[in-house]
């Protein structure tokens, strides 16, 4: 059994299986050997980490990606189809999407960020760029005449 | 709710975005996501987010202008994408051009010379009609001029793929490294299939092959040695009769489809030697036999190079040769064939007396071209004159292009009949390819004036480059009018089809159209054989089946017509006015039926 400690001071006992979904903790455990220690993951609030454990204990039996799977990433043709377990874990609100992004990005469990990743990119299909600066919480931080010029150089796409 | 996500999540999510070949969803949302702040428009364009969409929209290139394209950005995807649809905007402004018979010849002319095949896959896309997103959307199919823009992108493409036929065959009399199926191609290029999809059905013949062959126990090594070379070589031969690739019979042997690899890969695989050779040939070199075609008097045969052979007979005067011989038309009963044996049939040949060994080795590309072309010219003999129809005509373009470009004096004779050809078939051929054919040594002859008058034409304007029969005198329909079928077939009883030309040669009444019906015909008839048609005042099923049909039976609708016109004011006794608009080319050909259609619209149905 690993034990995990968030940044709220929560701690979280899985199994080692469960935890090594991700690759970040997976290495640390290679690094330190067996050891009773519990991992901080400074990053992850308990809230969020619980989310992300209930997706690794999904999966758990699962192989791992290799490289050969990541590499080959980048040929494949990319789809948006998300899993139906995933869809449905995956239905939370924007804010906490986000958050397990984050979580995924960082703890480096590369299936759920795909899994994050594909639903946003569902989200901004077909919104305009205002609609998606506030979905992403962004402001233009473009001047008017650095905006102009962008709006010109994408003409190509405008007549079709 | 974090402000802002890492650059790399931002990458990741872009990355999600499916690259799609029809449709600029994707496109618009990265594009979108580009103009929102500086963070994401750094993260949108990073070159590998752009490579799968680069991809799968341009599947072909002009490969010069593609490595110019790399150097020139670095091999970075985005700017790469920018520049290419860049591109894509210029070509489908040249063929609004086309379309719109302004400038046309010269359109098409900057098209090949300015941007090559880089236009290929956005003028397909305008040919399938993917290129814009027409949709079942009532008002763009009736306001749009999609059946004119469909017809000229498949035009240019056919154009673009002689071209490139006509690039092969120089490249093949200059000494270019050409392969014998792909010489052989340039052929079916003119009929407007590219090499690019006969190299595809080869390569799925040839793995085919490959497993019947390692079936057979035919062993396929690198070392394979000679008498193995001959077991697999009639290997191959039985694995094409078992296909249905043989030797034509006396009926069909001058059947003009049997010149082109295109059929003879699908409905011709009885065919000529020449043919049945290139298909042996191109099997056996995807399994790495050293094989090539032999232009052997009386018929072609294949050649296998095995250089063990010779090794292992190094005997005097009668030495054995290094390879074998495969007469794969007479298959059946011999496919092998020895040395001497050919040697006896060349001793009784008296006109070729001399000079055996040009007969014993394997043949240049160019010799096999001509040899295929005069082949081509051959069979147009057999068929009765006037009775080719386009498929003659476009052959004849094929085998007079292969003589031209491998001869260094052709006959002027045959140059002279692809005059008719370009007008007929390929105008938009003209300034790009004819003008070719041309070069000032022979500025003295007939022929060269007549090309060059025809290239001026083009240069001019839009004029056609032959006066149709024109509008003889009073009468209510025109080139556009839709009119109940005449009835000469049982399938177009009830049927409704358009008038699209006048005919040349008047019947009794004084008057003749040529009507295309929904079943394919092109049928010839009077004012009195035929009735006005009005569509339902609401669009029926039968009606929209029927305008379906006809638009699907009549590729070449788009020449004439630019869409089906309804009137949608108020419908008149549940009745309303319909027409086919006459297109910008139609209307350099018919002005005065242009006029008719336009009054015919303005006027209440009681008053027409």
């Amino acid at each position: 059994m690993v034990n995990l400690v968030t940044s709220d001071n929560e701690s979280f006992t899985v199994e080692k299986a469960v935890a090594s979904r991700s690759v970040l903790i997976k290495n640390m455990l290679e690094d330190v050997g067996e050891s009773d220690q519990p991992i901080p993951l400074p990053n992850v609030t308990a809230s969020v980490l619980k989310k992300v454990l209930e997706y690794c204990d999904h999966h758990k039996n699962e192989p791992m990606p290799t490289s050969e799977d990541l590499a080959a990433e980048d040929t494949r043709k990319r789809t948006t189809d998300i899993g139906e377990w995933d869809q449905k874990f995956i239905q939370v609100d924007q804010e906490m999407l986000f958050e397990i992004i984050l979580a995924a990005n960082y703890l480096d469990i590369k299936p759920l960020l795909d899994v994050g990743c594909k639903t946003v990119a569902n989200m901004i299909k077909g919104k305009t760029p205002e609609e998606i600066r506030k979905l992403f919480n962004i402001v233009n931080d473009f001047t008017p005449e650095e905006e102009a010029q962008i709006k010109k150089e994408n003409e190509w796409a405008e007549d079709r | 709710m974090p402000s802002r996500l890492p650059s790399e999540v931002y990458e990741a999510i872009f990355s999600h975005l499916p690259a799609l070949r029809d449709s600029d969803a994707s496109v618009l949302t990265l594009l979108n996501c580009s103009i929102t702040c500086s963070a994401l428009r750094c993260a949108v364009t990073q070159s590998y987010i752009w490579k799968p969409h680069y991809q799968i929209r341009w599947v072909k290139c002009d490969k010069e202008r593609e490595a110019e394209r790399i150097a020139m950005h670095g091999g970075n995807y985005w700017m790469m994408y920018v520049a290419r649809r860049r591109q894509d905007c210029a070509a489908l402004e040249l063929l609004a051009d086309i379309t719109a018979a302004k400038s046309h010849h010269v359109a098409m002319l900057q098209l090949v010379e300015q941007l090559g095949s880089d236009v290929w896959d956005i003028i397909s896309l305008e040919a399938n009609s993917l290129g814009r997103s027409l949709g079942d959307h009532q008002r763009e199919y009736y306001q749009s001029d999609r059946l004119s823009r469909k017809y000229w992108a498949q035009e240019v493409l056919r154009t673009l793929t002689r071209f490139h036929a006509v690039r092969c065959c120089e490249k093949i009399a200059s000494g270019g490294d050409i392969s014998f199926e792909e010489g052989l191609c340039a052929l079916s290029s003119f009929h407007g299939v590219g090499y690019d999809e006969i190299k595809h059905q080869l390569d799925s013949l040839a793995a085919d092959c490959r497993t019947y062959l390692l079936e057979q126990q035919v062993p396929l090594t690198e070392d394979i040695k000679g008498h193995e070379v001959a077991a697999a070589a009639v290997e191959i031969c039985n694995w094409m009769r078992i296909q249905g690739f043989d030797g034509a019979d006396s009926t069909h042997y001058h059947h003009l489809s049997n010149n082109f690899l295109h059929k003879v890969l699908t409905t011709h695989k009885r065919t000529l030697p020449m043919s049945l050779v290139c298909v042996f040939v191109s099997i056996a070199r995807r399994m790495g036999l050293d094989a090539s075609p032999v232009g052997f008097p009386g018929h072609v045969i294949a050649h296998i190079s095995v250089p063990t052979l010779r090794e292992k007979n190094p005997t005097g005067a009668e030495r054995a040769p290094g390879c074998i011989y495969v007469d794969v038309f007479n298959s059946r009963s011999q496919p092998l064939v020895a040395l001497p044996e050919l040697q006896h049939k060349l001793a009784l040949m008296p006109d070729i007396a001399e000079n055996w060994d040009e007969y014993l080795v394997p043949t240049q590309t160019s010799k096999m071209l001509v040899r295929a072309a005069h082949n081509i010219i051959h069979s147009v003999n057999h068929i009765p004159s006037k009775m080719y129809g386009w498929f003659g005509h476009l052959a004849l373009y094929a085998a007079i292009t292969a003589i031209y470009t491998q001869l260094e004096q052709p006959n002027l004779n045959y140059l002279c009949q692809l005059i008719p050809v370009m007008i007929n078939c390929c105008p938009l051929d003209v300034l790009p390819i004819l003008s070719r054919f041309a070069p000032p040594t022979q500025s003295h002859s007939p022929y060269y004036r007549r090309v060059q008058h025809l290239c001026d034409l083009a240069k001019l304007g839009d004029a056609p480059m032959m006066a149709p029969p024109r509008r003889t005198s009073d009468t209510k329909y025109f080139v556009g009018s839709i009119v109940q079928c005449p009835d000469d077939s049982d399938d177009n009883t009830g049927m409704y089809g358009v008038i699209t030309a006048w005919n040349a040669h008047s019947t009794i009444n004084g008057f003749a159209f040529e009507v295309r019906a929904p079943n394919g015909s092109v049928i010839a008839a009077s004012q009195d054989e035929i009735v006005p048609f009005y569509a339902p005042a609401e669009p029926s099923q039968s009606w929209t089946q029927n305008i379906r049909l006809l638009e699907a039976a009549h590729p070449d609708l788009g020449y004439f017509f630019t869409r089906m016109d309804i009137d949608m004011g108020v419908a008149d006794k549940g009745l309303r006015k319909c027409r086919f608009v006459m297109s910008k080319h139609a209307q350099l050909m018919y002005p005065e039926d242009n006029a008719e259609s336009e009054r015919y619209m303005s006027t209440p149905i009681q008053d027409v």
